[in-house]
């Protein structure tokens, strides 16, 4: 090698090794030795709604006290639950339906209550779930309140109260899936036909209920369309849909105390205040941090 | 008869292509416009039939105003052949030459048969009929566009350098078959032309237009080529060429006409 | 690989193509869709390209609003219409329009603005109207182009009207989004090649279309350019 190339290669070489080094300090310490023995970690998903609930919890714990680490918006469910189970991360906000179904890929529990149990039993050593919150972040069958008043209707059940044909309309997955049309006719006894609207739920779905091109969508609880458009989520009491309410998980080195203080998070947490949190988010466009920082001010722990 | 009356046209940016011109062309005779490119003979023959309209001044064909006709009848009822030809591709001759009789409602048999008829007048091949311009020579596709000129039997003829694009031996030919058919059919011509040569071969009356159409001299062949009015004229004719200055040589007992530096052109038929 | 012959076992199945919402019907209500826009659009912007290469005007202004309709996104437009005209397919199929309008339209006045000026004047010289010089000389020797035009956004249209199926029970893309959303890549891959295959034959049907019309007894279309040296008359 010339000089200049040998020059070249060595610089090259370090920039590798440099920028290589500082991405393994900033990736955190996985050990988790170094930080500071006593801090809690608190996980999220990359998913909006479930980084306010993380703050939430990670600014309760401050304020009773504890050191906290935040390490949010990790992403699949596969990437973290790992990395609690190996004791990198300490406190994560979960569902419970798809979090049992995770553990539990072949589970037949559908109720809320059912589905609690089978997930504390399903938690593996090490790991356990607090209590869950009344707050849900599910999918469910939607209409509008125009509807809803107009036949009566609070749960799926009240359906067969319907005197004109019901389409549902929604991603085209819905079509074949169990809690679909199939679902609807096995368990309650309703006939619905589909049409496809492939926006996910999102704004052609919910005109085309406003338009009475579809009667019934299938919405998640916690989307602050449901609110916004004054839409009704009909009560799934057959359980075609897995139940699914926030729910902590937690490490052994959630304490007791903050065991305490987490439970009155979850108390506090209400159906309607978790989709007033998303609303927020969505129009303010806040930042997580702000929006739970204002919900521990309008609701005081004990 | 066409009569140009202080005719003027001016482009967008106000620079003149003609400026107040007047002339006629008498029935029945030729006239020749001739000139440099850009002089604005094209422009004035393009009034005639409205594919231009003056900005002032008026253009009358026996004495009706050729601005209060509809330009569409108008072109109908005068025979115009362009310099490239401008045939239609798509069509064969035969449909070329027969558009202007079958635009005047003349029926497809009495349109095809006055067409074969005009491959006759202008000297081509029937065989000719079901070809397409592009397989036909360059002097061919000049016969087959005056043809479709005279097809509908027009009174005036408008030829705008019809030979320009032939090689110089075909064009002479077609110069004098010209000649020829207009002994015959005595229309009105107007015919426009670079080259003197051609005036002096087709015209009854010359004129000569010098930039902005502005008229340089008017008269008959011989008195342009034997008293031309200026400078601008004697240089445009060539009166100082060789060729127009000749003389009688004796060659045996037959007299030679000769150019001035003495090359032979032809013998002399007294 | 496995995919793809799973696939190809479910194209070879009849049921697959004679059921409900069978590929026999989705194939039809596809090719329906695709006729249906670049047949209505091309009654709008074929006429108008016409209009504008005859006239030569306004050419720069058309030709930057149909490169800029280029560049809308279809889904974006069909998401937009959607929010205003609800769901069906009134706006899966007015996006199409859409995207279906430049190139029928720079086929239409790029056609006829090439056609040979000389011919042109020389029609309208013989005392042709401007409406006959349109029927007679510019549409006949503009035909090529135009055709390419139309094959063109068709090409587009059946590629792009998959999209019909976002708001309606309608085309082949029923199952591309049904193969996407509940993962069952077999029928998303048989959807594709459905798709792919209805667009060869469209394209091919074009080709076979103008080769036919090249290869009839015409001259080259180029207008009469009179040349010296060819044989005298």
């Amino acid at each position: 090698m010339t000089p200049r190339t040998r020059r070249i290669s060595l610089l090259s070489l370090a920039a590798v090794a440099g920028v290589t080094l500082s991405a393994c300090a900033s990736a955190g310490d996985l050990d988790g030795g170094d930080s500071g023995d006593d801090a809690i970690v608190v996980g999220s998903q990359d998913y909006y709604s479930n980084e306010i609930i993380a703050e939430i919890y990670a600014q309760a714990l401050e304020q009773g006290g504890y050191t906290v680490e935040r390490d949010l918006r990790i992403g699949q469910r596969e990437v973290y639950v790992e990395e609690i189970e190996d004791g990198s991360i300490d406190l994560f906000p979960e569902y419970t339906g798809p979090l049992l179904q995770y553990w539990v890929p072949d589970t037949t529990a559908r109720l809320e209550d059912d589905v609690f149990a089978a997930l504390t039993e399903a938690a593996p050593d090490g790991l356990r779930v607090l209590e869950q919150s009344a707050a849900t972040d599910q999918d469910a069958y939607v209409v509008t309140r125009e509807f809803a008043d107009r036949y009566g209707l609070t749960t799926i059940d009240d359906l067969a109260k319907v005197t004109e044909p019901l389409t549902l309309g929604g991603n085209s997955e819905g079509e074949d899936r169990p809690n679909g049309p199939k679902g609807l006719a096995a368990a309650y006894g309703v006939d619905v036909s589909f049409t496809p609207i492939e926006d996910g739920g999102g704004p052609l779905t919910v005109k085309a209920l406003q338009d009475g091109d579809i009667q019934l969508a299938i919405i998640y609880t916690a989307d602050p369309s449901i609110e916004k458009n004054d839409l009704v989520a009909l009560e799934d009491t057959k359980g075609l849909f897995l139940a699914s309410h926030v729910v902590p998980i937690a490490s052994d080195a959630i304490d007791e105390g903050a065991e305490e203080i987490i439970d009155a998070v979850s108390a506090a947490l209400t159906p309607e205040g978790l989709v007033a949190l998303n609303t927020e988010s969505v129009d303010d466009e806040a930042p997580a941090a702000s929006i739970a920082e204002r919900w521990l001010e309008d609701n005081p722990l004990p | 008869m066409i009569e140009f009356d202080r005719v003027t046209k001016r482009y967008a940016d106000g620079s003149p292509a003609v400026a107040d011109v007047s002339f006629t062309v008498p029935s029945h005779k030729t006239v020749v416009l001739v000139g440099s490119s850009g002089s604005g003979k094209t422009t004035l023959l393009r009034m005639v039939n409205r594919m231009v309209d003056p900005t002032s001044g008026r253009v009358l064909i026996d004495d009706v105003d050729v601005t209060t006709m509809d330009p569409v009848r108008l072109r109908r009822s005068i025979g115009y052949v362009l310099q490239s030809g401008g045939l239609l591709p798509h069509r064969t001759v035969v449909e070329n030459i027969a558009i202007v009789p079958r635009l005047n409602g003349a029926t497809r048999p009495d349109a095809r048969e006055r067409a074969l008829t005009m491959l006759d007048t202008v000297g081509l091949d029937r065989d000719l009929a079901s070809r397409f311009p592009a397989q036909l020579s360059g002097g061919q596709q000049q016969r087959v566009g005056v043809a479709r000129a005279l097809a509908s039997d027009p009174n005036i003829l408008l030829m705008d350098e019809p030979f320009g694009a032939v090689d110089p031996i075909v064009r002479r030919s077609l110069q004098h078959e010209l000649r020829e058919l207009q002994r015959t059919l005595g229309k009105t011509i107007l015919f426009v032309t670079h080259d003197i040569d051609e005036a002096l071969a087709l015209a009854d009356e010359i004129i000569i237009v010098a930039a902005h159409g502005v008229i340089a001299q008017r008269g008959t062949p011989t008195e342009i080529l034997t008293r031309p009015a200026n400078a601008f004229v004697a240089e445009f004719v060539g009166v100082d060429r060789p060729e127009r200055r000749l003389r009688l040589a004796d060659a045996a007992g037959v007299e030679v006409v000769t150019d001035a530096s003495g090359r032979p052109i032809g013998t002399l038929e007294r | 690989m496995e995919l793809l012959l799973q696939a190809f076992s479910w194209l070879l199945t009849p049921e697959s193509w004679t059921q409900q919402g069978g590929a026999l019907q989705r194939l039809f209500e596809h090719l329906g869709v695709t006729i249906g826009v670049v047949a209505l659009s091309a009654g709008i912007a074929l006429p108008l390209g016409v209009m504008i290469g005859h006239t030569r005007r306004w050419t720069t202004a058309v030709a930057l609003l149909a490169g800029a309709a280029r560049a809308i996104p279809t889904l974006g437009l069909l998401t937009l219409l959607g929010l205003a005209l609800g769901i069906g397919l009134g706006a899966p199929v007015l996006a199409l329009l859409v995207l279906a309008a430049p190139p029928l339209l720079a086929g239409a006045y790029a056609g006829v603005q090439a056609v040979d000026r000389a011919a042109v004047d020389g029609a309208r010289s013989v005392g042709m109207s401007e409406a006959q010089i349109i029927r007679s000389v510019e549409l006949p020797l503009a035909l090529p182009v135009i055709v390419g035009g139309i094959r063109s956004a068709t090409l587009q249209v059946v590629a792009t009207a998959t999209l019909a199926a976002y708001t309606s029970d309608t085309g082949l893309g029923r199952y591309i989004f049904s193969g996407l959303k509940s993962r069952d890549y077999p029928e998303l891959i048989a959807g594709s090649l459905l798709v792919i295959a209805l667009a060869l034959l469209l394209d091919g049907s074009f080709a076979l279309l103008m080769k036919r019309h090249a290869s009839a007894p015409r001259s080259d279309l180029k207008t009469t350019t009179t040349s010296p040296g060819r044989n005298p008359s």
